[in-house]
């Protein structure tokens, strides 16, 4: 593996890295408009929405944590490395 | 059943359940506020791509410190003493450079991960380490000081940069 390879891994680091912010935003965003929009008499839902933060919270710190690793490691070992995204489980969760 | 409970209109105790419901609303929004400011402020981690230097460093004794010495002169930030311990001179360099921070990494790691083996508090095994800087800058952004631990076979992996002078030097 040579520097253009670690360079070009750097560089598909950055753009998961982006694309996995970027679909936290639209989903935060996302949760902001529902919660919004319920009335407060809808009160099942609005706990139900008060649940999708907390674990779209959790999920965020969990896949930092992810990236950090990443990044902390000699990229060449980058194939080994098994820990998934969990912004994966929420994305497919809401696609289903 | 409490003199509360018994005083309470039905009427308050709709509207009591009615102003929880409203704080709950309202902190939800406050933690997606929170969060999306967390995100937004966030050290972009994937765009540690541009390399600022490489060396590589004999590690006989002292080696934490002629890594970070050797890391800080490529930076072109002030040298470690050599008294200081890793965990400490990785503070230092947080708070000499200001715009340099450390990948998660500590030195104690990164010795670990060359394979070598501490005994009696000194790095006895004279192997080879890559310390490679990459450079996140991006409109002014930060640096960030990557330590990576050489495996034994590393530097004959990456043979193309002589070791730096003053990495020699400080070797």
């Amino acid at each position: 593996m040579d520097n253009q390879d670690l360079h070009n891994i750097a560089m598909e680091l950055q753009v998961l890295y982006k694309t996995t912010m970027d679909l936290y935003q639209e989903y935060f965003n996302t949760l902001e408009v529902a919660i919004k929009n319920t009335p407060l008499e809808e009160e099942e839902k609005i706990r139900e929405l008060n649940d999708l933060i907390d674990e779209a919270q959790e999920a965020l710190n969990a896949d930092l944590v992810t990236f950090a690793k990443v990044v902390s490691q000699d990229l060449r070992n980058l194939e080994e490395f098994q820990d998934k995204l969990q912004i994966e489980d929420i994305y497919k969760k809401l696609n289903n | 059943m409490s003199a509360t409970e018994i005083t309470e209109s039905p009427a308050e105790y709709l509207e009591e359940g009615k102003e929880s419901i409203r704080a709950l609303k309202a902190n939800a929004l406050g933690k997606i506020e929170d969060s999306l400011n967390f995100i937004r402020g966030k050290e972009p981690v994937g765009e540690q791509v541009k390399e600022l230097g490489k060396a590589y460093v004999d590690l006989p004794i002292g080696t934490s410190a002629r890594l970070l010495k050797a890391g800080y002169e490529l930076l072109g930030a002030h040298p470690v003493e050599a008294s200081k311990t890793a965990s400490e001179a990785l503070g230092r360099a947080l708070k000499d450079v200001g715009r340099i921070c450390l990948a998660p990494m500590t030195m104690g790691v990164a010795i670990a991960r060359s394979g070598l083996e501490k005994t009696r508090g000194v790095v006895s095994v004279p192997k080879k380490a890559t310390l490679r800087i990459f450079d996140t800058a991006r409109n002014g952004g930060h640096k960030i000081l990557n330590l990576l631990g050489g495996s034994p076979g590393t530097a004959s992996q990456a043979p193309d940069l002589p070791p730096p002078p003053r990495a020699q030097a400080s070797a």
